[in-house]
């Protein structure tokens, strides 16, 4: 372990020492016009989940229900995924167990839930969800005696991806998380599977200790250079559509050497989605294929794109309720304005220029009615918020 | 300026000590406009030094992360004593030949000169050096002397400033502060236990009332969550006497804290209809510490 550690360390102090030799000189680059990201952005949400989360998520699954299977008296009859406050969990397991795990009937909950405007209705709704399912065997299966009783046993895995969407951090606001673990620990006839962030799960192992009935949590991995260059290798050195006017195609060329996929994991501390924001930054374009507005050459057939070393943004200075609030958004992943303002115990109209100035930072994004954190900022912004002393969500 | 009325004193007391060769002319360096101007030239360095460390210290330590502004604002005392020290040997190496002998006749003629003119300076001064290394208390430390309370915003040669909740500052003698007894909210930490009392009448649901109280703890942005929450109740005649006790990630919050708290806990007692104390006027003034409601007051 300690020698992974300091293999890692090696690495990444190597990647930052070794100068990245762009292919063409910085002067001659330039950023890339927003249509083209956009246009990207379609392929970028095509990838498949890297695979070293499913094969994690997989392994560590089959040995958690296998040991529970044998001894279901003593052994905890759930898992818990953790993940960043950005990184969407559903997806992930629904990845994962797309093919289920063998002798399973997977059964997936909430997939897309969001907290309901009244936080205090989301005990009734959990209810409401898992009471209209059939009603499991009240009592824990018994443990297999042969070969023949485990493959024919069919366990149920129940699987909710979102346990942060299932709280708010206000008086009563994690009935629904007490409701749960109350089922988990009276339904031992089927498995459950959690998808949690890391910080949610801290802040909810302080205020109802999650982690004495939902013992087993593992923690996506942090993907290495190898994981990133895998992942993205679908996109570079290939001809993608585009549905830009009057270009063919858009060619991604490939990074010069292995430092820029060293740097961009360390940089990105392995997680996926700053590691892809981190990708799409660092791309550039001839000057030459742009206007000195910016735009688009009219020229311009094919749209190619190069890798330029990936660094992270620099963090704004943050003013007291800032911390405050980026806290409660990675405590809760995504969430409203209104849920945001009542976490925080402030009105609306009083967090809202503060979220102004964030969100013109680029430190939060809103998507809809929803605000989370910017995947880019995240790595720096957990170091700010540990040196600001408050309790922070480790993997 | 004080020193010339006793000076004749000084100089039999410092003639007393001195050996049969030895006289006044030898104790002091002759003084020359050079040595004025180096002495008055070191004066002012100093004073320079002790402003710059002053304004460079609190500016940074109120830029950093919470964690690094104790740690920079506890080295404002040390460093300061490093500047005084330094000019005071400087100056007076300057001005004296500082021999074994010299020495004990200058120490044995001070102490008598200042003793007598600057007794509750000098008490000061040695106070707050003690009071330096015995640490009762460091620097952005929210602490109590007297009747006062609020964070030690400076250290001077002298006494200690207070910064007020009200925004007041408070200078206090370092020798106040020494017989005085000094009550430490947080010791050279960032939090400070903050204790919200709140009263409820005796029919009211008890548990779901502590409940409320914990669940306020932990939802209020405010609390450390790393440390404990604890809720104490006691009877009153009039009253269940709940008390919430929680830390804030930053003393400094301590005001807002309560604050927060109070509103969190009446918001949710509405909610439940929670019974609050009904006190009778007689009694108002002294049993509680003010109107029926769930009331927070300092503790």
């Amino acid at each position: 372990m300690v020698e992974k550690q300091i293999q890692s360390f090696l690495q990444s102090l190597q990647a930052r020492i070794s100068p990245h030799q762009p292919i063409e000189p910085e002067e001659t680059l330039a950023k890339v016009p927003p249509g083209v990201l956009d246009d990207l952005n379609q392929h970028l949400g095509q990838l498949p989940v890297p695979q070293a989360y499913t094969t994690t998520i997989r392994d560590v699954c089959t040995e958690a229900l296998k040991a529970w299977r044998a001894d279901p008296e003593t052994q905890n009859n759930s898992l818990v995924v953790l993940g960043q406050p950005m990184e969407a969990i559903a997806p992930i397991l629904k990845a994962s167990f797309q093919e289920p795990l063998p002798g399973c009937d997977m059964q997936f909950f909430l997939s897309g839930y969001q907290r309901p405007n009244h936080p205090l209705t989301i005990t009734d709704h959990l209810r409401r969800e898992l009471e209209s399912e059939e009603a499991a065997p009240s009592e824990s299966p018994s443990a297999p005696a042969t070969e023949k009783d485990i493959k024919e046993t069919k366990t149920t895995v129940m699987v909710i991806p979102n346990l942060e969407q299932c709280f708010l951090r206000c008086i009563q606001g994690w009935e629904g998380i007490e409701y749960l673990q109350t089922q988990v620990s009276h339904d031992t006839a089927r498995f459950w599977v959690f998808g949690c962030n890391v910080w949610a799960w801290a802040f909810l192992d302080k205020v109802c200790q999650t982690s004495a009935y939902l013992e087993k949590a593992v923690a996506l991995p942090a993907l290495t250079s190898e994981d990133l260059q895998t992942w993205l290798a679908p996109l570079v050195d290939t001809a993608l559509e585009t549905a830009i006017p009057d270009c063919s195609e858009l060619w991604i060329e490939a990074a010069a050497d292995d430092s820029y996929w060293k740097t961009l994991a360390s940089s990105s501390e392995g997680f996926r989605t700053t590691a892809l924001c981190l990708w799409q930054q660092s791309l550039r374009m001839q000057a030459t294929d742009l206007t000195d507005a910016g735009a688009l050459a009219a020229d311009v057939d094919t749209i190619r794109l190069i890798l330029a070393k990936p660094s992270l943004p620099k963090l704004m200075t943050f003013e007291v309720i800032d911390r405050y609030l980026l806290h409660a958004l990675l405590i809760h992943g995504e969430m409203t304005r209104s849920h945001l303002a009542l976490s925080l115990g402030e009105a609306e109209r009083t967090i809202r220029p503060r979220v102004q100035v964030l969100q013109r930072e680029g430190v939060i994004r809103q998507r809809g009615r929803r605000l989370s954190i910017h995947p880019a900022q995240y790595p720096k912004l957990c170091d700010e918020m540990q040196n600001n002393n408050f309790l922070i969500g480790k993997s | 300026m004080m020193v010339s009325p006793l000076l004749p004193i000084a100089v039999v007391l410092a003639q007393s000590f001195l050996s049969g060769d030895e006289t006044l002319q030898d104790l002091f360096r002759e003084i020359t406009v050079g040595r004025t101007f180096r002495v008055i030239l070191a004066i002012a360095i100093a004073y320079v030094s002790l402003v710059i460390i002053r304004i460079i210290t609190t500016a940074i330590s109120e830029r950093v992360p919470r964690r690094f502004r104790l740690v920079i604002k506890q080295s404002i005392p040390i460093l300061k004593a490093l500047v005084l020290a330094s000019t005071v040997s400087y100056v007076l190496n300057l001005l004296i030949h500082l021999t074994g002998s010299n020495l004990i006749a200058l120490t044995g003629t001070i102490a008598v000169a200042l003793g007598f003119a600057f007794k509750d300076y000098i008490s000061s001064i040695i106070a707050g050096i003690v009071t330096l290394f015995e640490g009762p208390f460091r620097m952005g430390d929210r602490v109590q002397i007297g009747e006062h309370y609020g964070e030690v915003i400076d250290y001077g040669l002298r006494g200690l400033r207070l910064q007020t909740p009200d925004d007041n500052t408070v200078t206090i003698p370092h020798n106040t502060a020494w017989t005085d007894p000094i009550a430490n909210a947080n010791s050279g930490q960032l939090e400070a236990q903050v204790v919200t009392d709140f009263y409820f009448a005796h029919e009211t649901d008890i548990d779901l009332a502590v409940s409320l109280l914990y669940q306020a703890a932990y939802s209020s942005r405010y609390t450390q969550l790393k440390l404990p929450v604890m809720v104490i109740a006691a009877e009153k005649p009039w009253a269940t006497h709940l008390k919430l006790k929680a830390y804030p990630m930053d003393a400094r919050d301590e005001f807002v804290y309560k604050t927060d708290l109070t509103l969190r806990i009446k918001k949710a007692c509405a909610r439940h209809q929670l019974r609050y104390p009904q006190v009778p006027a007689f009694e108002e003034s002294e049993a509680a510490p003010s109107g029926n409601a769930a009331q927070p007051s300092d503790s």
